[in-house]
């Protein structure tokens, strides 16, 4: 097993939540020079500059690595005769970090909650959804989403929701609760994500209250249940992949896109198994985007379409589904053994996404996480 | 001075390091109360021999007795001996007081007495004002004195000095010799002095090892040695030069090279037709003035070299021999201007300054 | 040009580099510090010290604590590991000590990060360890190496053994031998002769790896989110959490202040120390 977790460690494919965000200094040094500059300088007329689907340069690509088919890539490079100069960040303030510093890029892909974040400052170009057909595609449910009202600003990418992943050939007694994190089966190897949005929203659905519930009792039982399950935990980790596959996590706060790269990994793959659970499933999407300073929006959008055609691919590629009708089926194929991990129109009605808080409920939200990990 | 009970023995003793061997059958018995030196070379085995006494080398071959007692299993802390080092190897956070008390200390000696025979050490050494300073505050002789203070006050059985006097400037070092010299008289303790000096080692010695390549060549007292050195490495290492290859003829005289024959003291083993080498040494030459009943001989000048208050002139006797001699500047004459290069000179000697080597 | 003038100019590129590199960024945390963020979370200069107040809620005490003392334990384990392996090559490692300091350094061609990553591997339930343990017969279902206060440790000391290790390698090379064979020619034992002799002429060495070692262990996040538990949170990941996660700049800048202070203490601590020994050196 130690030897697989190596092998998983060279061939660096990740979770695309990863993980090694410790390997963020760089972006830290950058976010720090930009301090105190960032946001406000941007006016909502930079963001209606027309746009056209044609070639206008080669496509400066800005994504999570290991998070697009490369085969979708090479592809478009041989159809459109352009080349697509990637590079990678491995943690949305990197990203964030990056763009601030000036940095150009045609196509970056934000979490919601960074879509909307950039959307309020002016960030992004509004893209022409109806001159790209493969548009015609994406489920209706992101035709207003929260984050980009309208839907003028962003394209969805993928979904994914939350849930618990579990060694079956350990642990029988699941009960499709957020609470059998602490299942006694586990003897004590079940983790929780590193992440403070993913660890209060678990505990405010567990306490019964809105995923993103803000009222400050609330943030406080959320939290003393947190702390009270810390002697239950192994420990805080968004490395999902690593801690299943090497055996350190017999439960696993998790999203599902992960099941399907831990199962990649185990030599008994259905002994990986995923649940939703009843209390709340948080669900969401990753989107495209077209920062204001692109010079080759015209590629980009090309690029959006393109990828948007050949969702099938790209969702049994990345283990993650995808929002457009064509990848639904094909993606129910990859994961048949295990439902659960599929994102329906259902799911993502069931489910609830987290809200990008702002000013104090965000400062309390932290002031919580961070009374939780040094408590 | 020497009491005559045994307080080192080398029985057959060898030491390799490798391939190499630093000491070769070594077998010396040490007087109690001697003042031994172990004279030679750098790298001929005497600071091996040594540290084998000490403790810090095994033997690869043979024993070692101290105090009639093999020391093979001890280990260097228990052994009754201490050790100048030639680096002095004064331990830096200690004060002066702490340094000598250091062997007192690990022996568990009681205070009182610990400052009373310390008080008495530095006074041995000269130095009692600066039982407070730290070694880096004190002069390359302090620093010395230190050393020996710290070794003396243990009163081990034997006492060993490798180089100690090395780092020392000349004239430190000859008022040091005198005073190593009046202690170890003053202590009684057997001294084994390492040394590649034989001015020094003749000074000080009651009897000295000369050693080169791991083996003594000889052992004897101070006149011995240099009266009588045995063989040629000796001969030379102990300040002679001016040797001429002979052979001892019926007569009782040397033949040498030129046909010439020298008259000269011949040591009792020696017998007719053995080849032998003489000597005389350049002081005992004199230049053109001979006296009656010296040995004459006739060369022609090849070098002169100004020494200050003599000059040394080196005589070329035909047949690729050549003796050197000392000539003293006197009232009479500046040295260095009384003969030229290329001269045709008269050397002479008296005969009983001829020594005769084997 | 005079000789003056040339020596300082060769200081230029270094003094470019230092305020280039560390003053301005340090100038630029000390003013976030006092900073506050609006309500996209950016953070914008201010006069708002309160950030301060907050480094001192006793909530935070025992991250801090914790911090100093896995710290202090690295420091103890680096120089016990550490020592040996420095006395070893400097007195017995003959023609291959340089290669054998080569070999401590080593490690440090490979990333930190990657390095304690690959001991998640290595410590796993069903890692290497437990792996021989096993075969060995040691254990049936592995020892519970990994998300421990012990594999923090254990990572941090991986992490800086070498910063301890080459100073006392370098007091150890430069002591004179024949101090050892002087302690034990005085009747010193071979423990007293390291007690009394050995230890003493390389303190400063030994003082020199503790600090460099205490100084970023302190600090450090990686071996903490990486082999960590839940209980493991050091002062590190705190801070690191502030910038990454909490986008919370101006508290982050705050934190990272208050260590740099603390640390300064015992740098200032140090460097007194090294002083007046080096000036006794001299004298």
């Amino acid at each position: 097993m130690s030897r697989k977790s190596i092998e998983g460690l060279l061939a660096g494919r990740m979770s695309r939540r990863d993980v090694l965000k410790v390997g963020g200094g760089v972006a830290l040094g950058a976010g720090l020079s930009a301090c105190g500059l960032g946001g406000g300088s941007a006016s909502e007329a930079d963001t209606t500059r027309v746009i056209e689907p044609k070639i206008d340069g080669d496509l400066v690509y800005f994504n999570w690595a290991q998070y697009l088919n490369p085969s979708l890539i090479k592809k478009f490079e041989r159809k459109y005769g352009v080349q697509v100069r990637q590079s990678n960040f491995d943690s949305m303030p990197a990203m964030m970090a990056k763009l601030r510093s000036g940095n150009q890029y045609d196509l970056i892909f934000p979490s919601a909650e960074f879509a909307d974040k950039l959307i309020k400052e002016n960030q992004l170009l509004e893209i022409p959804l109806d001159k790209l057909p493969a548009t015609e595609d994406i489920y209706q449910f992101f035709d207003d989403p929260w984050y980009d009202p309208g839907s003028k600003h962003t394209v969805p990418y993928s979904l994914y929701l939350t849930g618990l992943g579990y060694r079956a050939d350990e642990i029988d007694t699941m009960t499709g609760s957020w609470r059998d994190l602490t299942n006694p089966q586990a003897e004590g190897r079940s983790y929780i994500l590193d992440d403070f949005q993913e660890g209060i929203g678990m505990a405010n659905l567990v306490n019964g209250y809105e995923l993103n519930a803000v009222e400050p009792d609330q943030l406080e039982a959320s939290k003393e249940y947190l702390i009270g399950l810390k002697p239950d935990l192994r420990g805080f980790s968004s490395d999902t992949i690593t801690n299943m596959s090497s055996g350190n996590a017999w439960i696993q706060h998790l999203w599902n896109a992960d099941v399907i790269n831990i199962r990649y990994r185990v030599d008994d793959p259905t002994s990986i198994k995923f649940q939703q659970n009843r209390e709340g499933i948080p669900v969401g999407s990753d989107v495209f985007a077209i920062p204001t300073n692109a010079e080759h929006p015209g590629t980009a959008l090309l690029f959006i379409d393109f990828v948007l055609a050949n969702s099938p691919k790209n969702a049994t590629w990345t283990g993650y589904p995808m929002p457009t009708n064509g990848a639904e089926k094909p993606y129910a194929d990859l994961v048949k053994s295990e439902p659960e991990l599929q994102v329906t129109v259902e799911t993502l009605e069931k489910g609830q996404q987290f809200a990008n808080l702002e000013g104090t409920d965000r400062e309390n939200w932290d002031r919580v996480w961070t009374e939780v990990r040094a408590a | 001075m020497i009491d005559g009970g045994e307080a080192i023995r080398f029985e057959s003793v060898s030491k390799r390091f490798g391939e190499t061997e630093a000491v070769k059958g070594l077998d010396i018995t040490i007087e109690q109360g001697e003042f031994f030196s172990l004279l030679g070379p750098s790298g001929c085995g005497k600071t091996t021999t040594l540290r084998m006494v000490a403790g810090f080398e095994q033997p690869s071959e043979g024993r070692i007795f101290l105090d009639g007692q093999p020391v093979e299993t001890v280990p260097p802390y228990q052994r009754n001996v201490n050790t100048v080092f030639q680096s002095y190897a004064l331990f830096e956070n200690l004060d002066v007081f702490e340094n000598v008390a250091f062997g007192l200390k690990r022996r568990k000696v009681a205070r009182d007495e610990i400052r009373r025979r310390v008080t008495a050490a530095l006074e041995l050494v000269q130095l009692p004002a600066r039982s407070d300073a730290k070694p880096r505050e004190l002069s390359g002789g302090q620093k010395q004195r230190v050393a020996l203070a710290r070794a003396l006050v243990n009163r081990p059985g034997v006492l060993l000095l490798d180089e100690p006097l090395g780092a020392l400037d000349l004239k430190l070092r000859r008022q040091m010799q005198l005073e190593l010299k009046a202690i170890q008289r003053e202590v009684g303790i057997t001294f084994v002095y390492v040394t590649h000096d034989q001015e020094e080692a003749l000074s000080m010695s009651d009897r000295i090892a000369v050693m080169d390549a791991g083996e003594v060549k000889q052992c004897g007292q101070p006149e011995d040695i240099y009266e009588r050195p045995r063989g040629e490495f000796v001969a030379g290492f102990i300040g002679i030069s001016n040797l001429l290859e002979g052979r001892v003829e019926d007569s009782g005289e040397v033949a040498i090279g030129n046909g010439l024959r020298i008259p000269a003291p011949l040591p009792n083993d020696c017998a007719r037709g053995d080849a032998v080498q003489i000597s005389v040494r350049p002081e005992k030459i004199a230049v053109q003035e001979i006296e009656p009943g010296m040995v004459s001989l006739e060369g022609r000048i090849e070098t002169r070299v100004y020494l200050g208050v003599s000059t040394q002139i080196t005589v070329s006797l035909g047949d690729g021999a050549r003796l050197v001699a000392l000539e003293q500047a006197t009232y009479r004459a500046q040295a260095d201007d009384r003969w030229e290069v290329g001269q045709r000179i008269r050397i002479g000697w008296r005969p009983e300054h001829c020594l005769v080597l084997r | 040009m005079s000789e003056r003038r040339f020596a300082s100019l060769t200081l230029l590129p270094g003094a470019a580099w230092l305020v280039l590199l560390f003053l301005v960024p340090l100038g630029i945390t000390l003013a976030i510090s006092f900073g506050v963020t609006d309500e996209l979370g950016n953070a914008l200069y201010a006069w708002h010290p309160e950030n301060y107040d907050r480094v001192f809620d006793p909530l935070f005490a025992p991250v801090l604590l914790r911090s100093v003392g896995y710290a202090a334990a690295t420091v103890a384990l680096c120089l016990l590991i550490g020592y040996p392996v420095a006395y070893y090559i400097a007195r017995f490692g003959g023609r291959y000590k340089y290669l054998l300091v080569a070999l401590v350094v080593l490690p440090f061609l490979v990333n930190y990060l990657i390095r304690v990553y690959a001991w998640t591997a290595i410590l796993s339930d069903e890692g290497l360890v437990n792996g021989v343990l096993e075969d060995l017969g040691l254990t049936s279902d592995g020892v519970r190496f990994l998300n421990t206060p012990w594999a923090v440790i254990g990572g941090l000391t991986y992490g800086y053994l070498a910063f301890m290790i080459l100073p006392i390698y370098a007091a150890l090379d430069r002591m004179n031998p024949s101090l050892i064979e002087a302690g034990k020619d005085l009747y010193a034992t071979g423990w007293q002769t390291f007690r009394h002799v050995t230890w003493p002429a390389t303190f400063q060495g030994v003082l020199a790896g503790s600090v460099l070692v205490f100084l970023p262990a302190v600090g450090d996040f990686v071996s903490a989110q990486l082999l960590g538990g839940p209980d493991t949170y050091m002062v590190g990941n705190l801070i690191q959490q502030q910038f990454f996660d909490a986008n919370n700049f101006p508290f982050g800048a705050a934190l990272t202040t208050v260590l740099m202070a603390f640390l300064l203490i015992f740098m200032v601590f140090y460097l007194r120390s090294a002083g007046r020994a080096a000036a006794e050196a001299r004298a």
